[in-house]
């Protein structure tokens, strides 16, 4: 089955504060309940996990994201091959994204387009119900991006993450990533 | 003797005691002849797939190799979707039909039968020289049973008239080569292995299926439950066996309750008696996620629903198989609380209780309350006979009376086929009954409530009307479609259902719905109970599928 997302939400801060937060995976995973990104390889794929509550039914998907982005334009191509261990389930996924300047200011308006295609034992289970558990993870995700752009607005841009600092949060991550199994 | 003789006379030695049928000339020869024998009952179905639908429900009712008769053709034709049916739910069935002249496939009524069976998945023996028939039908008896399906048997024109050297009383029926199933005594090591993971298991539960509904594998299963202290389960078809536990946790899969999902969650073990364990019990997998599994079964093996083998598979008969673990456990001395506590009993208390609440429109009720009015009303006697679509999820839900008579029929998920299937178990079981169905459903039968009113059987045929295709109506409301596209609307059916002789009533309210099942219970012969349901209740099942809810 094939899941279409179409999916636009307004964030109160500027554009770049936005783009710096959703072009960063690590920023992205602290807003998304039940991700985490166990590491990076060699070829710039991100390993991760990502739990997903379908109904009363929670499953927990491996995943490998590849992000191509385009700062300049602040536009960005995502994709995802995630699997679950248990039930054999397998998800791709593909979306592109971008932020534009928003209605007010300082404002911004988030848009994501694409679609994730569910192969395996999930397909049945889910059908237009998995529509409805990516638009509650949007708005979720909308929400908590908003909380972590919202008091920044008023500091000074913030500095470009440095070496250590991510070496620091890889770390964090794979500790994260350990606990989830 | 004539072909079509000594085929009467087999098909009655095999222990043909009701043909349900339509009469087409491809079969002349063979009725008169059947219907000669004293105690034969020919039901005269109005539309063929009904009648295969009948002796389908006929022989899940019965326990024996149902009996239908079709002509050849169009006459068969008519079957595909009742015949895939009937394999889905292995039933075994034998198919008397015919076939136009030899050698002339410019007939009006030539078909391809033999593809056409198998497509339909049923299995085709054809009769090609006279002195083949006697045995023709002693294969088909002997493959229905052992294959557990139907069986077209052909008798075609050009051979019925034939003389064949008929064994008449001497006949040998298949019964007498195969009796049926055997009872399987497990393998001793796989005991062993299943002892252990069940002693080391601290919450286990006992998941009936469609092979625990007679009563010794229900006993041994509730025995064996008890010494280990297991939370009750069973799959669809099985509902309520063993309901009468207080730690039955009721249906496992998309059907189970929010507390029951969450029980299943903290089981540690698994312990299937005579279920297969699909993607539909298992939730594609996903419901037991910290369970290891023993799972009991007649076949060499079964592979989950998960594309996985059991950690114990166990081959063997579910009575046996169920006592020897449980006298194995007992010498052990393991004898657990496991899930059987108060707390466990606390929450499956009133757990099928659905808070949601919907707009109910003037002129129509919630179907959650019909069928908990139907469900009190009816005592444990009345059978119940349950289908598809979306309306099956709510007496599956909300009907927790244990009722020892039942039948679901939704293996290939066709609606159309509760009355008929409804019609064959009445007159198998010779006792009431309460089929329900939805309008869409019921539609496509109508005709049968002629063979109803015919029969007089005790059935309340209760049709949840929410004059729609309610199923699509929901999806198609997830989806962002024009549900109204599924609207359509019905005539009151009480008043159709009246006009074939039967009784019939149309219900608004739910005073109206109670008044009809007592005037169901008051008098005899069929009442059709035509429930005008609001489109706003969506069960719970399709407020998870459709729309993703935790519920």
């Amino acid at each position: 089955m094939i899941i279409d997302i179409r999916e636009e939400f307004e964030v109160p801060a500027s554009p770049e504060v936005v783009w710096e937060i959703i072009s960063n995976p690590y920023e992205v995973v602290s807003c998304l309940p039940g991700a985490a990104i166990a590491g990076q390889k060699e070829d710039g794929t991100y390993e991760g996990t990502i739990a997903v509550k379908f109904g009363p039914t929670s499953i927990t998907f491996k995943t490998l994201v590849t992000l191509e982005l385009n700062p300049a334009a602040h536009e960005g191509r995502f994709t995802s091959q995630a699997k679950d261990s248990r039930g054999g389930t397998r998800t791709r996924a593909t979306a592109t994204f971008g932020v534009k300047r928003g209605p007010v200011e300082p404002g911004s308006s988030v848009s994501m387009q694409g679609s994730v295609e569910v192969s395996g034992p999930l397909a049945n289970l889910v059908e237009s119900g998995a529509t409805f558990v990516i638009k509650r993870m949007v708005a979720v995700f909308a929400q908590r991006l908003a909380e972590k752009c919202g008091p920044r607005e008023q500091e000074a841009p913030r500095p470009k993450i440095g070496l250590w600092r991510r070496v620091f949060r890889l770390v964090c991550a794979k500790v994260k990533g350990w606990a989830w199994h | 003797m004539k072909v079509y003789d000594a085929v009467a006379n087999a098909f009655v030695k095999e222990g043909t005691s009701t043909v349900f049928g339509l009469l087409g000339d491809g079969q002349l020869t063979w009725w008169s002849s059947i219907a000669k024998h004293p105690g034969i009952q020919i039901v005269d179905v109005r539309e063929e797939g009904a009648a295969l639908a009948m002796a389908d429900g006929w022989a899940r009712g019965t326990g024996k190799i149902g009996v239908c008769s079709v002509t050849h053709g169009p006459g068969l034709a008519r079957l595909s979707l009742s015949l895939v049916a009937a394999k889905r739910g292995r039933t075994p069935i034998v198919v008397h039909t015919s076939k136009t002249a030899f050698n002339n496939e410019r007939n009006n009524q030539f078909l391809d039968q033999e593809k056409f069976v198998s497509a339909a998945n049923g299995g085709y023996i054809e009769v090609l020289k006279p002195d083949f028939a006697e045995e023709a039908v002693r294969q088909a008896f002997y493959r229905a049973r052992l294959e557990s399906r139907p069986i077209v048997l052909c008798i075609p024109q050009d051979i019925q008239g034939k003389e064949c050297d008929g064994a008449g009383d001497e006949y040998q029926p298949s019964a007498t080569m195969f009796t049926g199933q055997q009872r399987i005594r497990p393998d001793l090591d796989r005991l062993h292995a299943a002892v252990r993971i069940i002693a080391e298991s601290k919450k286990p539960v006992v998941l009936l299926g469609r092979g625990a509904m007679a009563p010794e594998p229900k006993q041994a299963a509730d025995r064996l439950a008890k010494r280990i202290g297991a939370l009750i389960a069973t799959t669809l078809i099985a509902k309520g066996v063993l309901g009468e536990s207080e730690y039955h946790a009721g249906i496992s899969g998309l059907f189970s309750t929010r507390t029951a999902m969450k029980l299943f969650e903290e089981a540690d073990c698994v312990i299937a008696i005579g279920a297969a364990l699909n993607e539909h019990t298992l939730a594609g997998g996903y419901l037991y996620p910290n369970a290891r599994f023993v799972h009991i079964d007649i076949a060499p093996h079964v592979m989950m629903g998960n594309d996985r083998g059991a950690d114990c598979y166990i081959q063997g008969d579910a009575a046996l198989t169920a006592q020897e673990l449980d006298e194995m456990l007992a010498q052990k001395g393991v004898a657990k609380e496991g899930f059987r506590t108060a707390a466990v009993r606390n929450a499956l208390r009133g757990a099928d209780r659905d808070p949601a609440e919907f707009e109910i429109e003037p002129g129509v009720v919630d179907t959650r309350e019909v069928v908990k009015i139907i469900d009190e009303k009816l005592p444990s006697n009345v059978g119940l006979v349950t289908g598809s679509a979306h309306n099956f999820a709510f007496p599956a839900f909300h009907m927790k009376k244990p009722r020892a008579l039942q039948l679901t029929v939704n293996r290939f998920t066709g609606v159309g086929q509760v009355l008929a299937n409804a019609i064959g178990y009445g007159v198998a079981i010779k006792g009431p009954l309460v089929a329900i169905e939805g309008d869409g459903s019921a539609l496509q039968n109508i005709q049968e409530l002629d063979t109803l009113r015919r029969l007089g059987l005790k059935l309340l045929y209760v049709i949840i009307n929410d004059e729609s295709y309610g199923a699509e109506y929901h999806k198609m409301k997830a989806s962002g479609r024009d549900a109204n596209l599924t609207v359509v609307p019905t005539p009151d059916l009480g008043a159709v259902a009246r006009a074939f002789g039967c009784r019939g009533r149309l219900a608004r309210t739910l005073e109206e719905v109670a008044a009809g099942i007592d005037e169901f219970l008051a008098g005899d012969g069929p009442l059709v109970l035509d429930v005008r349901v609001s489109r706003n209740v969506i069960s719970i099942p399709s407020r998870r599928l459709y729309f993703g809810q935790d519920v």
